[in-house]
């Protein structure tokens, strides 16, 4: 044992003098060190993109058990912010290919860690198709809500993940993927199939190592590109069905759930916009009839849905402010349990980049969700949160060397890539 | 419209012209008809302006400038809605069309793919879908016309740089003419004068659309040609200069058919403001709608350094980059004339190997005395003509000699380089095509 680990580290060192003479001999700024030297140092620097958003609030929430009593609570939240970094290149064929890194930071008490890794992905990209690998965004949704936090609705907007007893919501959203998309249409349809492995745990909530394949779909969704969003009343509508692999549920082998959604623009009016968003999430379960855990919601029978209104004033054509207003309703087949949720929100822009936001948060928990151990709202009857807060979000771009698949150049007057 | 002038006849150039010293009495007998109601444009340089200063006709009304009380106009002109946004003028100048014959020009602009080069494209606002856009060439004196309708999503107009045209045909948005929305003409109607090498070009955003693609060659002959008189030139070429900044004018672009969509919603819903136009009466109207709240798009709070400056990377001759580029032929003994237009906004110094040449032009205009070189520098917005005689055989290149411009995205030779070819010349060295030295 001792004389392996010997070797193991002599190894190392000598790996890691190798890895050093390279990248001496290829010079300070290069990447190229290993089996590509003989092809010379011909590197492209990338586009960069940086890209984030900053959320610090105040949330002071107020809930009634069902027995009555009162709790309440209040942190400093700035959970959801993150950091994203985006290099990517025009390859020697016209494809595009790149590289995401990024990084979040999880709710408060989520058992997360301080930060989180939320992009780890390497991808190719061209007119028609798509490929994606690595730490991702699971696509277990087809739209956001405008809730100030993408997780604030989090057990009505996305297929729960039925692999994990832990209601931190990086578990639920964030997994390591394989995806393949296709474009058509002008940029508007897209057809994507993925495999990815979930987040998992065991009973008590700890994550397990385990790395296989755990659940996969297929996504079809038609939708109007950014520039063109006031083109036509329909902006968006979509359709998914998910599997998840439930084998440790007696007699089960995999669980499937079924999403459709869409956006409708309510008027085309740039400088005072209102759509609805709509979306339905029906969960086909795993033959679970309870809701005391996380773990069992997903694992119920169950439905969700969710609207929201929301407008945007515009004047001068520069977003000033937006408010919105969200509604949620679940319910669970074979036990009695049902809950929705109110949530207004609005979201004052006081210059570039920069919005004062502000949102208040209603849920009722019904039946046995009154009495869950984890979740969203657990224990509770009725909980109310108002959340008043800033935000601070960017993007920037430099080496922007080529355009974007979906631009208005290269979707209304010919592709460049 | 053939774009390959290269190979055209130089008896094109001795065709008889319309314009004739009746026309030029004609205008000295307009303006001395009683008292006039404005300041003539005068005689700069001894040149009369043809058809004598643009003022009404008495006794009729005026109908339909911008500006003018016409309920077709919005914004105090800065809009006129309708698919024909000519004015419909009873100015004196501009004869009916049963009255003199037109030489009527159809010429509309597209938003195209557009190949500098082997394995380079680029999008391009393009005349009649060529960068640059169709050569007009009339002699000095003809009555033109050109329709001009806009088949793209953002606005244009057409300026007739250095022309004598009348000022509301001189194209420049919110100036002489409300800017084409998309899918609205505009005739323009003007008598060609002042002979010599003139280009037109778009004035809507004119970094953006000029620099990439709204830009083509206008040249006024005369039947009595004073360049052709001392040097008989028997081919005549035309040379636009481009300098193509890929990146900036793509974000440009994107970033402008968004806005444009956005002020077409606004429009149909009758939401359309000043401040959305970004259009005011005048400087203090600005000044009150700033004092009001208006945050003016060229504020740091809103752009703190414009959307992106360019970074000229592809420069052109006549839409392409060396080695796309076309030669200039010629045969010993024969002069050519080369007619030089800055199509954008770089200067360039234009050189030639193997001999000398004179310039016999500046801005159209023949120079008193031509002035032999053989290196020129061509601003922006400048013009200039210049006679080579072949008395040395070979391949010449002829360049920028600021040759940076003679590069393809940073790798040379490309770029603003072409060749000064004798026909038939067998020379020591055969000329070949290299692209990165």
């Amino acid at each position: 044992m001792h004389s392996k680990q010997s070797l193991k580290s002599s190894a190392k060192y000598l790996m890691s003098a190798g890895a050093i003479a390279a990248m001496v001999y290829t010079g300070p700024a290069s990447a190229d060190t290993g089996f590509m030297r003989s092809v010379g140092t011909s590197d492209v620097t990338p586009r960069v993109s940086l890209m984030g958003r900053g959320i610090a609030t105040l949330d002071g929430s107020v809930g009634k058990t069902g027995a009555g009593r009162t709790q309440t609570d209040s942190q400093i939240d700035f959970s959801d912010s993150f950091l994203d970094g985006q290099f990517d290149s025009r390859l020697y064929s016209g494809v595009h290919g790149g590289l995401l890194l990024g990084l979040r930071f999880p709710d408060a008490g989520s058992g997360v860690g301080q930060v989180f890794y939320h992009q780890a992905n390497v991808f190719l990209q061209s007119q028609h198709w798509g490929l994606r690998l690595g730490r991702t965004s699971l696509p277990n949704y087809l739209i956001a809500f405008p809730t100030l936090r993408d997780s604030d609705l989090i057990a009505y907007t996305q297929i729960p993940n039925a692999l994990v007893n832990n209601d931190a919501s990086e578990y639920a959203q964030y997994g390591n993927v394989v995806r393949a998309d296709y474009y058509g249409f002008h940029g508007r349809l897209r057809l994507s199939g993925f495999a990815a492995n979930q987040f998992e745990s065991s009973p008590t909530g700890q994550l397990v190592d385990r790395f296989t394949v755990n659940s996969g779909g297929a996504q079809a969704r038609y939708a109007l590109v950014p520039g063109e969003r006031y083109d036509s009343w329909l902006r968006q509508v979509g359709g998914e069905v998910y599997y998840q692999d439930v084998r440790d549920v007696p007699g089960k082998r995999r669980e499937y759930s079924y999403l459709a959604s869409a956006i409708i623009n309510l008027n085309r009016d740039p400088s005072n916009h209102w759509e609805l968003r709509l979306q339905g999430v029906f969960n086909q379960g795993a033959g679970v009839h309870s809701v005391a855990t996380v773990l069992d919601q997903a694992r119920a029978r169950s439905q969700a849905y969710v609207a929201s209104i929301r407008n945007v004033h515009a004047p001068y054509l520069v977003p000033r402010l937006q408010t919105a207003l969200t509604v949620a309703y679940q319910r669970f087949s074979g036990v009695d349990a049902s809950r929705f949720s109110v949530v207004p929100s609005v979201t004052y822009r006081v210059g570039a980049n920069m919005s004062l936001v502000a949102q208040y948060a209603y849920t009722h928990n019904q039946g046995a969700l009154q009495v869950a151990s984890n979740g969203p709202g657990a224990g509770l009857k009725n909980n109310n949160t108002v959340t008043v807060g800033l935000s601070y979000s960017f993007g920037a771009t430099s080496n922007n060397y080529f355009g974007n698949r979906n631009s208005l150049l290269n979707v209304e007057h010919g592709y460049l890539p | 419209m053939n774009r390959r002038h290269f190979l055209k006849s130089g008896a094109a150039g001795l065709a008889v012209g319309a314009v004739t010293t009746k026309a030029v009495n004609a205008a000295t007998a307009s303006e001395t008809d009683g008292p006039v109601s404005i300041v003539p444009a005068g005689k700069p340089g001894g040149i009369a302006i043809p058809g004598g200063p643009f003022r009404p006709q008495r006794g009729k009304s005026l109908d339909g400038g911008p500006g003018y009380n016409d309920p077709r106009n919005r914004f105090d002109g800065a809009m006129r809605v309708g698919k024909d946004i000519s004015p419909r003028y009873t100015y004196k100048n501009i004869p009916p069309e049963s009255a003199v014959d037109f030489k009527t020009f159809e010429i509309d602009v597209v938003l195209t793919e557009h190949e500098l080069v082997k394995g380079v494209k680029m999008h391009a606002l393009a005349f009649n879908g060529q960068v640059p856009g169709p050569e007009i060439r009339v002699q000095e004196g003809d009555w033109v016309k050109v329709v001009f309708t806009n088949k793209t999503g953002l606005m244009h107009t057409i300026h007739w740089h250095g022309l004598f045209s009348p000022y509301e045909m001189d194209g420049v948005p919110y100036t002489t003419q409300p800017p084409l929305m998309p899918g609205q003409q505009f005739v323009y109607k003007f008598r060609a004068a002042p002979y010599g090498t003139h280009f037109y070009h778009c004035h809507f955003s004119t970094p953006l659309h000029q620099a990439q693609g709204m830009h083509g060659a206008f040249i006024v002959e005369s039947d009595d040609d004073p360049i052709r008189r001392r040097f008989p030139y028997t081919r005549d070429y035309t040379m636009v200069l481009e300098a193509f900044a890929l990146d900036s004018a793509r974000q440009g672009f994107n970033a402008m058919l968004e806005r444009m969509k956005e002020k077409m919603r606004l429009m149909k819903l009758n939401k359309l403001t000043k401040d959305t136009l970004a259009v005011y009466r005048n400087y203090p109207e600005l000044e009150r709608h700033i004092q009001a709240g208006f945050v003016p798009p060229y504020s740091r709070n809103r752009n703190q350094g414009g959307p992106v400056l360019p970074n000229w990377n592809f420069f052109g001759i006549n839409g392409k980059c060396y080695p796309a580029t076309d030669p200039l032929l010629i045969k010993p003994g024969e002069w050519i004339r080369i007619r030089l237009i800055n199509g954008g906004f770089l200067e360039h110094y234009m050189h030639l190997h193997g001999h000398d040449f004179y310039q016999v032009a500046n801005d159209g205009a023949p120079l008193p005395e031509p002035v032999r070189g053989n290196t020129i520098a061509v601003k922006p917005g400048k013009t200039a003509d210049i006679v080579v005689y072949g008395n040395n055989p070979g391949v010449w290149t002829f360049h920028d000699h600021d040759t940076t411009r003679v590069t393809n995205n940073g790798v040379y030779p490309g770029g603003m380089l072409t060749v000064l070819e004798y026909e038939g010349f067998v020379g020591g060295y055969g000329p070949l095509t290299a692209i990165d030295e």
